[in-house]
């Protein structure tokens, strides 16, 4: 049980977050008030370094303190999505906090630790280190969930996360704890070792274990049932931090649940797959129908989410490679639909984060000709039309499905698309085709951000390069899952 | 095969794309600059198309003018395309309508004009892909994003009730295509199963037999979403929708071209792959087909609008292209397709005739008109002439292809033929009794006494179709000729036995058997 320095080679991403984290913690004492942006930019700049140790980190695989940290090419990638998802949310935080009154020190720091909970989560076979990544990236995102603390939906928001978030992780705790007094390991693969040779019963009660294991990723993953959260607390929480906790957590989260079931479960997949395909059924369908209620954009986005997370979970119940790596490939392409919509919806904001109901785009597809064909891209791509990166991710989730004869599921994704397509469209339909009755209407102004724009624009065309020329990406994704 | 040595589909089929850039990058207020450039971009496409007509070789059935690079190349999908006697004529008809459609929008679009000329590009774009791919995924990305034009254009420059109708044709073809899409996997797949290969080549899916209750699977997944592409009865209830909405130039490519999509996806899926479904559900399609005829010759009949009046006769003639198909003769599929022709000519022609009168009094409505063919002769005579086209009387192109698909029916079966026969009837009674309500006995309308006869760009527009009306209806031969190898071989591909599938399949596992010993 000897650590030697090697070992800490294998976080040095971990490290370049913490150690900026820890800067930021002690400059912004000494900020003044109108230099505070300076935050933003050195926890960009940790970005960016820790960006380039994940990407030169890539192809050499690191086992490090006892296999409870393993930086192998799929949490590499992992890392890599969700740094460039926290770059992307620094990015459209700056004038947001500015405007909001909230430029501090701390939604920085507080963005850089969880992102370090993240890498970790994604990068361990060992069922205690996922708990404790999973715990403390939590507190990370409902501080930020309630970081407008005047705005009392914020703080609700928060509230409710953190409730249900802690109902969630006893669950989790309780799967581990089912696991360790069976086999006597918190290992994944000890356990899938010994869970290949015990008995029926034990078999029996790893699925509960399973189960409960399930409820606390399907939490963070927001799956039918344990999504009531995410609406919510998208609606809620400042609009970038919306955006981030679409994508980051989600990508650390399906990672680790790629990991339990793949490397964990293998024993008893036929059961798993059973339970994983009712779940993705009813998350994709609930996710959808519900959707088409919904007045408020970053509301809609949310319950999209929950649709989406139901896509990805297509690809793990196929259980085969293709699936696994089509669900990394499409958590890539998510990235840049749903930052890029989440931007959008951040530019319509007010003041107070609100103003962000469906009814305000009226005309903006107008008013906006760039902005508003790359919300017209977004809502292609969220809703799976070619040629867009959400297009292509989507036919290798299902053709996954489709590879492992599980044509009905198969079936029933598409359907779920061709429904998500109403809700979608209704945007595109609410931006170019309905008359906008004078300027009385639109008692808002927009949020004319320079960078938010920017954003927009360059999530926009990546969604159209990834959707045309998939094929680099995609070989990244199949070969990043090795187990 | 690409007899030219040049790329000479890609270009056509890119060029509305290049142009479309070439437009956003036009001031907005420079409408007439827009209109040119549009226009140009257009006929410069139908130019460089033509080669394809005259350096197509009719006498092999293999794919020719072919270009292909690989695109995703861990999965075997690649960027593969090329034409034959079946999609030839499908892509020069896109050429060829669309610079009308768009010359057509002259006057009558003079809202957000840029946009609107962005997207017929891009729409050409689309259709074009859609018929020049020969590779499944490839087919899939194109006939999805064709989607998108014609939902804006609907949508925005639409009628009243524009975002019903958008929402219901985007909602209903998305809805068919995305099982068409798991049926393309599904034969990915299977492909492997049997070869070994990963490959979404349609060429060698074509070839690859399949056992009967898989084909019952994929045949109808395809047949879903094409059916409602075409419209075939009863999938058609978006189509009256959406043409009524659509403006004028999106009603042409919506008729012209975007539903030759369905019954050419027919002809490149249904037949050739699944050959035994094919004879199995041939009486089936035939009847729905044969009810479609009716269907909308009789709902036409009522119908007080002049364009929903055409609209529905595609149902109609529709009806007789897919009959033609699926009598699975030679002479019955030339007919159908040469019927795809002629509807993109005939149909697409009526509705800009109908476009005009709208243009200059701002309603469709038969009631409003009457007597008119005193004031405006001129235009009163090219609507004749597309009025018999469309009603198939001798000497024009709606004849041949109409007569080919009865004599192909009767060589199936005399009693297809018979009740087939009587459909041309009632296109007649509904035709010719709007043609009399709107233009002759005297105007009854005092609003219509100052309607100006046709200008010269209308002209322009007119003259190519009615020209196409008696070349394919005087001398089809030119166009019979090409098609005539291809239909063989796909006839051939469709009477494929059973027996020999089984073997062919066994074989093939036998071989795979040996190879994993050796």
């Amino acid at each position: 049980m000897l650590y030697s320095l090697k070992d800490l080679t294998a976080i040095i991403p971990e490290l370049i977050l913490t150690g900026f984290a820890f800067a930021i913690l002690l400059i912004d004492l000494w900020l003044p008030k109108r230099l505070k942006n300076f935050n933003g930019i050195l926890a960009l700049f940790g970005v960016v370094f820790a960006f380039a140790a994940a990407v030169v980190m890539y192809n050499t695989p690191m086992d490090a303190f006892n296999h409870m940290i393993v930086m192998d090419r799929a949490s590499n990638l992992a890392t890599i999505i969700m740094l460039l998802t926290a770059f992307v949310a620094i990015v459209m935080s700056f004038d947001f906090l500015n405007r909001e009154g909230y430029n501090l020190g701390e939604y920085y720091e507080i963005l850089l630790f969880s992102l370090v909970a993240m890498i970790i989560l994604a990068s361990t076979y060992n069922l205690i280190v996922m708990f404790i990544a999973v715990e403390t990236l939590s507190i990370g995102m409902y501080i930020l969930t309630g970081f407008l603390r005047h705005k009392a939906e914020s703080v609700e928001g928060a509230m409710k996360y953190f409730i249900l978030g802690s109902f969630a992780s006893t669950f989790l705790v309780l799967g581990i704890g089912l696991f360790y007094g069976m086999f006597g390991s918190v290992d994944l693969l000890t356990i899938k070792k010994l869970l290949g040779t015990s008995s029926e019963f034990y078999k029996w009660l790893a699925i509960l274990a399973f189960l409960f294991v399930f409820v606390g990723f399907g939490f963070k993953i927001a799956a039918f049932p344990f999504h009531s959260w995410t609406p919510d607390v998208y609606a809620s929480a400042p609009t970038p931090m919306s955006a981030f906790m679409s994508v980051a957590p989600k990508a650390a989260s399906f990672l680790a649940l790629l990991r339990f079931v793949a490397m964990g479960m293998g024993p008893i997949e036929a059961n798993w797959t059973k339970i994983l395909w009712v779940i993705a059924v009813a998350t994709m369908t609930f996710g959808n129908t519900v959707a088409l209620w919904q007045k408020d954009l970053k509301r809609l986005l949310g319950y999209s989410s929950i649709a989406h997370a139901g896509y990805m979970l297509v690809g793990i119940t196929a259980a085969n490679a293709l699936g696994y790596g089509a669900v990394m490939f499409y958590l890539f392409g998510y990235l840049f639909m749903n930052l890029g919509a989440f931007a959008v919806a951040e530019f319509i904001s007010q003041k107070d984060d609100r103003g962000t109901e469906i009814e305000n785009l009226k005309g903006f597809g107008y008013r906006y000709p760039l902005l508003g064909a790359a919300m017209l891209i977004f809502m292609f791509c969220l809703a799976g039309v070619p040629p867009t990166v959400g297009f292509v991710g989507k036919y290798y989730l299902f053709s996954a499905a489709v590879k492992s004869h599980l044509y009905w599921l198969a079936v029933i994704g598409v359907i779920n698309s061709a429904i998500s397509a109403y809700f979608y469209l209704n945007i595109v339909v609410t931006m170019y085709m309905k008359e906008e009755k004078g300027q009385e209407s639109r008692v808002y102004e927009v949020f004319n951000s320079i960078p938010v724009k920017a954003v927009i624009l360059i999530t926009a065309l990546s969604v159209l390069y990834i959707g045309i020329f998939p094929s680099t990406f995609l070989d990244i994704a199949l070969h990043s899952i090795s187990f | 095969m690409n007899q030219l040595h040049f790329p000479i589909l890609t270009t056509i089929t890119f060029l509305p794309l290049v142009g479309a850039f070439l437009v956003a990058l036009i001031n907005e207020k420079n409408e007439n600059l827009i209109r040119y450039v549009t226009f140009g971009v257009l006929v410069l496409d139908f130019l460089i198309s033509l080669p394809l007509f005259f350096y197509f070789d009719p006498t092999t059935y293999h794919m020719q003018f072919v270009e292909r690079v690989p695109w995703i190349k861990s999965l075997g999908f690649q960027y593969y395309v090329g034409v034959d006697g079946i999609s030839l004529f499908l892509v020069l008809l896109t050429t060829f309508l669309t610079p009308l459609a768009q010359l057509s929008t002259w006057k009558a679009i003079d809202k957000k004009v840029k946009l609107f000329n962005i997207t017929i590009l891009l729409m050409q774009t689309g259709m074009l892909g859609v018929f020049i791919s020969l590779d499944m995924f490839l087919f899939y990305v194109f006939w999805e994003v064709q989607l998108i034009p014609m939902y804006m254009m609907i949508g925005i420059w639409g009628g009243p009730n524009r975002v019903f109708a958008t929402m219901k044709f985007f909602l209903y073809t998305f809805a068919g295509s995305v099982l068409m899409m798991v049926a393309i996997m599904a034969l990915y797949f299977l492909h492997h199963k049997y070869t070994g290969v990963y490959t979404s080549d349609m060429v060698q899916l074509m070839n690859q037999p399949l056992p009967h209750h898989l084909q019952l699977w994929l045949f109808l997944a395809f047949f879903i979403a094409f059916a409602i592409k075409v419209p075939m009865w009863p999938f058609h209830t978006w189509l009256p929708w959406a043409h009524v909405e659509a403006p004028t130039a999106g009603s042409v490519l919506l008729a012209g071209i975007l539903l030759k999509m369905g019954t050419y996806g027919f002809l490149r899926f249904n037949l050739p792959m699944f050959p035994d479904m094919t004879q199995a559900f041939a009486v089936l399609v035939i009847i729905l087909a044969i009810i479609g005829i009716f269907y909308g010759a009789f709902v036409a009949m009522v119908q007080p609008d002049i364009k929903k009046l055409v609209a529905y006769s595609s149902v109609s003639h529709l009806g007789y292209s897919m009959l033609g198909m699926f009598v699975l003769t030679q002479t019955g599929v030339e007919g159908s397709i040469l019927q795809m022709i002629n509807h993109g000519i005939s149909t697409g022609a009526l509705f800009l005739v109908v476009g005009i009168v709208y243009e200059r009094r701002h309603t469709r409505l038969i009631s409003e008109y009457g007597g008119i063919a005193a004031l405006v002769p001129v235009f009163a005579t090219f609507f004749m002439i597309f009025t018999l086209s469309s009603i198939a009387v001798p000497g024009t192109n709606g004849f041949v292809g109409e007569f080919m698909i009865l004599l192909g029916s009767f060589l199936r079966h005399p009693v297809y033929g018979i009740i087939v026969a009587f459909g041309g009837i009632f296109s007649a009674v509904y035709m010719l009794t709007m043609y009399k309500r709107v233009f002759f006995n005297k105007v009854t309308n005092p609003k219509n006494l100052g309607l100006p006869d046709m200008n010269i760009r209308e002209w322009i527009y007119l003259v190519p179709l009615l020209v196409f009306v008696f070349w394919i209806g005087l001398y089809p031969n030119t166009f019979l000729s090409r098609m005539r190898v291809s239909v063989e071989h796909l006839l051939n591909q469709t009477k494929r036995t059973t027996v020999s599938y089984n073997i062919n399949i066994q074989h093939k596992v036998n071989q795979t058997v040996v190879v994993k010993k050796g």
